[in-house]
């Protein structure tokens, strides 16, 4: 009983929160992003000597990605934040809501709304690619999405609240994440002179990069402009994409979440 | 949870905003002065020129550290490369020709792109179309020794630039050895039925410009007899431009002998016969 109790405050915070940002006007967001987004990958296309659909392809999915992570990390910073000000979330915890309900049910929101950007922006990627690598790259980025969302409450609960502090940080984090197997690839490259420091160095960055999620393997433009179906064909990974995207999606939310959680409970409330 | 749970579409809300009449005469006016001082400011301010007279075209940076600035898109810096790129061409309404250009340092960012994204067609197409073209045999040579390097690396995906690069080489840089080299390779390195057969046709048909008939027959009775040529208008004007061929050869005293041409004779013979087994028949099943 107190389990379905549970499940239900959980849906109803994370409804809340997914009506919190259709009020912010995220759907009016998406929409003119989407159009803008046209109009810009139409104008490079028609740039493009050659590869026009793949050009415009491209850069549409780049733009679009780029703009879902950045509307989503604002809103989870600021929906937060707002939360902690006006006293919300002291009233929410007043009552029979404990901090780790409220907290999931307040992430649930978080994905819903990311998966939401996604099937937007990916139903406007339908005009240039083919319906199932669509589906893959929207499915990818939704869960690109949960892993900003979650990194966005993790750098406001670690940053008190401040939305610059918190903002840079989830916007480092996501562009260390992007660059992640690029910076180990030259962290091994054979041109770097081996000192001592260099050696120091090299181990830094292979622990940094060790525990980030290797986001440059999500929504690769790649599927949309050859197909998904090429990539496995081609056998880059060993294991299917999809597959490490869901698991890498599972495992790192868990462990942001789990850290949150952490500071989430000592904080004095 | 709660009974009624309605999302509402809008972008602005009546409720949270007083009528346009209520703002005060002067902040319009500020308004529309400010605006049309904007416009009149940008109306006259000059138009921002790039002095391109000490023009350079730097080296890339290294793969590494573009794979690391692509952060996770290699397509998208790939292309963003290209396009900035072929923007040199013209900037800011100055052209500047691609003469000027170093085209060994072009090379370089050309290798970059293609190691970005090795299926694009890009850059291949760009170096046997564009940059093939200035009126600079050197810089054409630099162009057409690249796209035969890098057709060489997957020659059925990159075939067309190089076909084009064998045209520029034949008819524009008239350079007949290197043109028939090029034309050589496209036949040696692709498969047939992923390239189209007049790529895979055009040696024997420089051959034949060049008045090598005897070489020219000879490579268009094995694309038959190999059974690479699938359609039976195609499969017909090769074997009357063979025909053609043998009887310009005949014209010209290049038959050396009746036996060469009986032989010659018998293998249009069997051309004639597997085209009706090959084609007739299918007609017949039709």
């Amino acid at each position: 009983m107190q389990f379905k109790n549970d499940i239900m405050i959980i849906l109803v915070i994370a409804l809340y929160t997914l009506r919190e940002a259709l009020r912010n006007r995220i759907l009016w967001i998406a929409l003119v992003f989407s159009v803008m987004g046209i109009g810009l990958a139409s104008f490079i296309g028609d740039v493009a000597l050659v590869e026009h659909e793949i050009v415009e392809v491209i850069f549409l999915a780049a733009a679009y990605r780029l703009c879902a992570v950045l509307v989503l990390m604002v809103l989870v910073i600021s929906t937060l934040v707002r939360e902690f000000n006006d006293k919300c979330l002291e009233l929410y915890l007043s009552l029979t809501i404990s901090r780790l309900i409220y907290f999931v049910g307040k992430m649930f929101g978080f994905f819903l709304v990311g998966a939401l950007l996604a099937a937007i922006f990916g139903s406007v990627l339908l005009l240039y690619a083919s319906t199932i690598d669509v589906v893959w790259w929207s499915v990818s980025l939704a869960c690109e999405l949960a892993i900003v969302a979650a990194v966005g409450v993790f750098c406001v609960m670690s940053f008190n609240q401040q939305i610059p502090s918190s903002f840079a940080a989830s916007l480092i984090f996501y562009f260390m994440c992007r660059a992640a197997d690029a910076i180990k690839l030259i962290s091994t490259s054979d041109l770097i002179v081996h000192t001592t420091g260099a050696s120091v160095m090299r181990n830094v960055i292979d622990t940094i990069v060790y525990v980030l999620p290797s986001l440059g393997r999500f929504t690769k433009t790649d599927w949309l402009a050859y197909g998904y179906s090429s990539e496995i064909t081609a056998g880059i990974s060993t294991l299917s994409p999809m597959l490490f995207i869901v698991l890498q999606t599972c495992i790192y939310v868990a462990l942001i979440s789990a850290a949150t959680m952490i500071d989430f409970s000592r904080k004095n409330i | 949870m709660p009974r009624r749970f309605r999302f509402r579409f809008r972008l602005l809300v009546k409720d949270e905003y007083q009528p346009l009449g209520k703002i005060s005469k002067w902040l319009w006016g500020l308004l529309a002065f400010t605006l049309t001082a904007q416009l009149v400011f940008h109306h006259y301010q000059p138009d921002a020129l790039v002095d391109q007279r000490g023009f350079k075209l730097w080296k890339p940076p290294s793969i590494n550290i573009l794979q690391a600035a692509s952060f996770g898109d290699p397509l998208l810096l790939s292309r963003g490369m290209m396009l900035n790129l072929q923007a040199f061409d013209s900037q800011q309404g100055e052209s500047l020709s691609f003469k000027e250009l170093d085209y060994n340092v072009l090379t370089e960012w050309l290798d970059r792109i293609v190691a970005l994204d090795e299926k694009t067609q890009y850059p291949h197409f760009s170096a046997a179309n564009v940059y093939a073209t200035v009126s600079d045999n050197e810089r054409r040579l630099i162009m057409i020794e690249w796209v035969r390097k890098h057709f060489r690396e997957m020659p059925d995906a990159r075939w067309e630039s190089m076909a084009r690069a064998a045209h520029v080489v034949q008819y524009i840089i008239k350079d007949e050895k290197l043109g028939l080299e090029l034309a050589q390779e496209i036949r040696l390195y692709t498969s047939a039925g992923k390239v189209p057969g007049w790529a895979r046709q055009m040696e024997a048909f420089l051959l034949e410009n060049k008045n090598q008939y005897e070489a020219a027959t000879s490579l268009l009775f094995n694309l038959l007899q190999d059974g690479e040529v699938t359609d039976p208008i195609e499969f017909t004007f090769l074997l009357d431009r063979i025909e053609g061929m043998v009887k310009t050869m005949v014209e010209e005293g290049q038959v050396r002998s009746v036996e060469e041409l009986r032989e010659i004779e018998n293998k249009l013979q069997s051309l004639r016969q597997m085209f009706v087994e090959q084609f007739d028949e299918e007609g017949t099943e039709n």
